[in-house]
């Protein structure tokens, strides 16, 4: 199964969960989000997503000039953030609970993988 | 993690992914890749893939940006965009993403960028200087308050990308511009604020500009000259040279007519010697008035001697027990110039701005 179509409804849950641990600049949470197994995110998506959130008033942002390169933009989550983060972290638990319990009663001689 | 190096390729494509955003508004283009360089020189730096193998497709890069950004698709090309100019605009952002794609782009980007701070101080002082020329007064104090409400505005802009915040400011910055230039202007050019007549003692800025000929007195053209001798009495026909023997003619304004209120003409009429040759060192020179009734063809007038100015009478000299010796330089030289050629009395003679005038 293609995971990047199932990322798509669940990226803003995730960047913001790698955000609220620490604050992180676009590569940075896209090299958190890979490490954490979501291998096939694309850097554009989250780096969308990141800009998305703060348009969205649930992340604040502050560029951190570099003495070599060019600066880089960091993001942290604000308490506008961690509301939503709460609130959908309960719907996707429903929601993984609901697809779990379907698939097991669905095929309870297959063995389901993750 | 180490600090993001710049890299050719990614800047090159970074101006590409915002060539393919440009139907959107600058401020959503900005907010879209701010920082996306340093993020893509990390990860080109991560994997060690080049960045067109990494990222792919710009367009289809930006795509996926300004999908997961929620922003629409791009508009197809030639369609209707928002805002006045498109084609300006598009010509602008081709020609900045052209400069950004540069190689030496970041440095020149970065060294600007750290001189922000200096910005920030520099508006604060203008506004201070801006606010003294126009009401006169103006303080120190006045500036440090200026500069920290300026510096904290810098902040609060990195920090926070509000469009109304972003369009005060460059308004601000706008009119701190307009008054650096200005002041440019005004340290430049002095004479631009400093009229002649303003009384000022300085010989630079009182006097006229090099090379203007004539006779000046604190900062007015001398157009005729009242000698007088040691009883008070007014001469006529001096002729009048320098320490280096050259005349002290009058200056070519004074050579020009005064209109007086009825519209004639007031000439000075120069002096003639017996070589035939225009003298307008001799003093004080003749005037005449040629009246010009409406009937088109003015007729010149008789020159008479002028009237000295009532304000300056002649004193008394008491005679100096050594009087100081005549240039020895050129009134022995040409003979038309020396002093000891004699002249003409200039009532008799045809004064030349006649034969000019009637011409």
């Amino acid at each position: 199964m293609d995971t990047t179509q199932l990322l798509k409804g669940v990226l803003d849950l995730a960047v913001l969960a790698v955000v609220s641990t620490e604050d992180g600049y676009g590569y940075d949470v896209v090299r958190r989000l890979r490490s954490a197994g979501l291998s096939d995110v694309g850097d554009a998506s989250v780096y969308g997503t990141l800009r998305r959130l703060y348009t969205a008033g649930a992340l604040t942002s502050y560029v951190a000039p570099s003495d070599e390169g060019p600066h880089r933009k960091y993001y942290g989550i604000n308490p506008r953030g961690r509301a939503l983060l709460s609130e959908q972290s309960v719907t996707w638990s429903a929601f993984a609970d609901t697809m779990n319990g379907l698939l097991t009663s669905a095929a309870p001689t297959r063995e389901v993988t993750r | 993690m180490n600090a993001p190096v710049a890299h050719p390729q990614v800047t090159a494509f970074v101006a590409a992914v915002r060539a393919n955003l440009d139907d959107l508004s600058r401020d959503e283009v900005d907010e879209l890749t701010d920082g996306l360089e340093a993020d893509l020189a990390d990860a080109v730096a991560d994997s060690g893939a080049t960045p067109a193998d990494l990222f792919g497709d710009p367009a289809a890069y930006a795509a996926e940006l300004r999908s997961a950004a929620g922003l629409p698709p791009r508009a197809a090309p030639g369609g209707e965009r928002h805002g006045a100019g498109p084609q300006f605009r598009q010509t602008v952002r081709t020609a900045l993403d052209g400069v950004r794609a540069q190689p030496w782009w970041p440095a020149v980007r970065d060294f600007v960028v750290t001189l922000r701070p200096v910005w920030w101080v520099l508006r604060a002082s203008i506004a201070a200087l801006g606010l003294a020329v126009l009401f006169g007064t103006g303080s120190f104090l006045l500036f440090l308050v200026f500069a920290v409400v300026s510096v904290e505005l810098g902040r609060r802009r990195l920090a926070h990308r509000n469009a109304g915040w972003r369009t005060a400011i460059a308004m601000g910055n706008g009119l701190a511009v307009f008054g650096l230039l200005v002041a440019g202007l005004a340290l430049s050019g002095p004479s631009l604020f400093v009229p002649w007549e303003s009384g000022s003692t300085d010989p630079v800025y009182s006097g006229p500009a090099y090379g203007e000929n004539g006779i000046w007195v604190d900062g007015t053209e001398v157009r005729n000259i009242f000698p007088y001798d040691n009883q008070g009495r007014p001469l006529t026909d001096v002729q009048l040279y320098d320490e280096n023997g050259r005349p002290i003619a009058a200056g070519d304004s004074a050579r020009q007519p005064l209109q007086d209120e009825q519209g004639r003409d007031h000439y000075q009429v120069p002096a003639v010697d017996n070589s035939g040759q225009q003298r307008w060192n001799v003093y004080p020179l003749r005037q005449r008035v040629d009246a010009d009734l409406g009937s088109g063809t003015p007729s010149p007038g008789v020159p008479q001697a002028a009237t000295p100015p009532t304000v300056a009478p002649g004193a008394l000299i008491v005679p100096s027990p050594a009087p100081s010796s005549p240039p020895s330089a050129s009134p022995t030289g040409a003979a038309s110039a020396s002093p000891s050629s004699t002249l003409s009395p200039s009532a008799t003679s045809t004064p030349s701005p006649t034969a000019s005038r009637a011409g």
